[in-house]
């Protein structure tokens, strides 16, 4: 009896310290944001959602996650940035710790229009800028549709010019949006007209 | 004696053995990457070795090839036109191994650009914009874009915002950079 009492209590304190640690171990779910520029990302962890603002380097999701329940950590990108997520997705616990990582960057799109009255076999011209590059077109005698091969960033100015020398025997002007703001989509409307002198 | 005898005979073997593989057999490759070059001209060398780099090129590597646990030191022999050039990690010793570790970064030069409106009443403006820039409220006098153009880029300055009852002109709107600051914009501003 003696040495059975002590046994007994070593027992229960054992499976009381086990009980303690075990449960289950949670984890944080959260890592960090680089060149976020705008308010409205939206992360979600199934289910679960945090709304990192402008300017944001970390984030963090309101629930913790269990050992060994998966994660998946999710980008509802802004209007006008592309965000992709890194180590966004796994088992808890299979690493030490959670730490994702959310690299936004802006959305760019194509700058184009179309030139009318080129003659055949005529060469125009168009810059975009200092930094937007030149499109070379050729005349074919019908509209001709033009990009330029820089695409430029949501919410960059474009503005395109007729780069001289003018086309051999014509003068071309700027008729249309020559000058603007790059938005959410594609811009084709700028508009070249030119004309036999 | 005959231990006498066989160690000169093996040293000899040795001796014979190390020359055959070294000697002036140079069969290291040196090379590295080249970032931002898009101007001609520059020219690297290592030792009496050059090796002139295209533009638009990504790396490098010297024609000639140089011996294992040798000392190499590249340098610039010649800096492209219009733009400048640095090297990092660019002397070591080799190895048996190629050597691609030299790094070649270009940076082209670049020169302001501005000029002149004129013609314009009290208290107009106008604005200018070289995209991505663009100098708004802007009236009579001399204007320069903070952003400078590099050297042999196309640029163009569109002229907005003219005020009404005003018609402008721009010479010398659109050009190619050169290799001095330019001043020469010059918008004229009338009524029609």
């Amino acid at each position: 009896m003696k040495l059975t009492y002590p046994r007994a209590i070593a027992m229960l304190a054992i499976t009381l310290v086990l009980s303690a640690c075990g449960g289950k171990q949670s984890f944080e779910v959260g890592g960090t944001i680089s060149g976020l520029a705008y308010d409205d990302l939206v992360l979600t962890n199934n289910g679960d959602t945090v709304a990192p603002k402008s300017g944001a380097t970390s984030f963090t999701f309101a629930n913790r996650v269990d050992y060994g329940t998966a994660y998946n950590i999710v980008a509802n990108e802004p209007a006008h940035q592309s965000c992709t997520v890194t180590g966004g997705s796994g088992s808890a616990g299979h690493f030490t710790s959670i730490s994702a990582t959310v690299v936004c960057t802006q959305r760019t799109h194509a700058l184009g229009g179309k030139v009318t009255g080129l003659a055949s076999g005529k060469t125009l011209i168009l810059t975009n800028g200092n930094t937007g590059g030149s499109v070379t077109v050729t005349g074919t005698g019908a509209d001709l549709d033009f990009t330029f091969p820089v695409a430029i960033a949501d919410g960059a100015l474009y503005n395109v010019v007729v780069f001289p020398p003018q086309p051999e025997g014509q003068t071309c002007t700027m008729t249309g949006n020559a000058v603007g703001t790059m938005g959410t989509a594609a811009v084709t409307n700028v508009a070249v007209s030119c004309a036999t002198n | 004696m005959k231990s006498l005898f066989q160690r000169p005979m093996l040293a000899l073997a040795c001796a014979a053995t190390l020359a055959a593989c070294g000697g002036s057999d140079d069969n290291v490759i040196l090379g590295g990457s080249v970032s931002g070059l898009s101007k001609t001209g520059l020219v690297l060398k290592n030792g009496s070795a050059t090796l002139t780099v295209a533009s638009g090129a990504t790396s490098f590597v010297f024609a000639d090839r140089i011996g294992a646990d040798s000392n190499y030191d590249v340098d610039i022999q010649t800096q492209p036109t219009g733009a400048v050039c640095s090297l990092s990690g660019d002397a070591g010793k080799s190895s048996t191994a190629s050597v691609t570790t030299v790094k070649v970064t270009c940076v082209t030069n670049t020169y302001s650009l501005g000029g002149t409106i004129s013609g314009l009443g009290a208290g107009e403006t106008l604005t200018l914009v070289n995209s991505p820039e663009q100098l708004t409220g802007r009236g009579n006098g001399a204007f320069t874009f903070a952003t400078k153009v590099a050297d042999g880029s196309n640029y163009g300055v569109s002229v907005t915002d003219v005020p009404a009852g005003k018609s402008c002109t721009v010479a010398n709107y659109a050009g190619s950079m050169g290799s001095t600051d330019l001043s020469n914009i010059a918008v004229t501003c009338a009524a029609p």
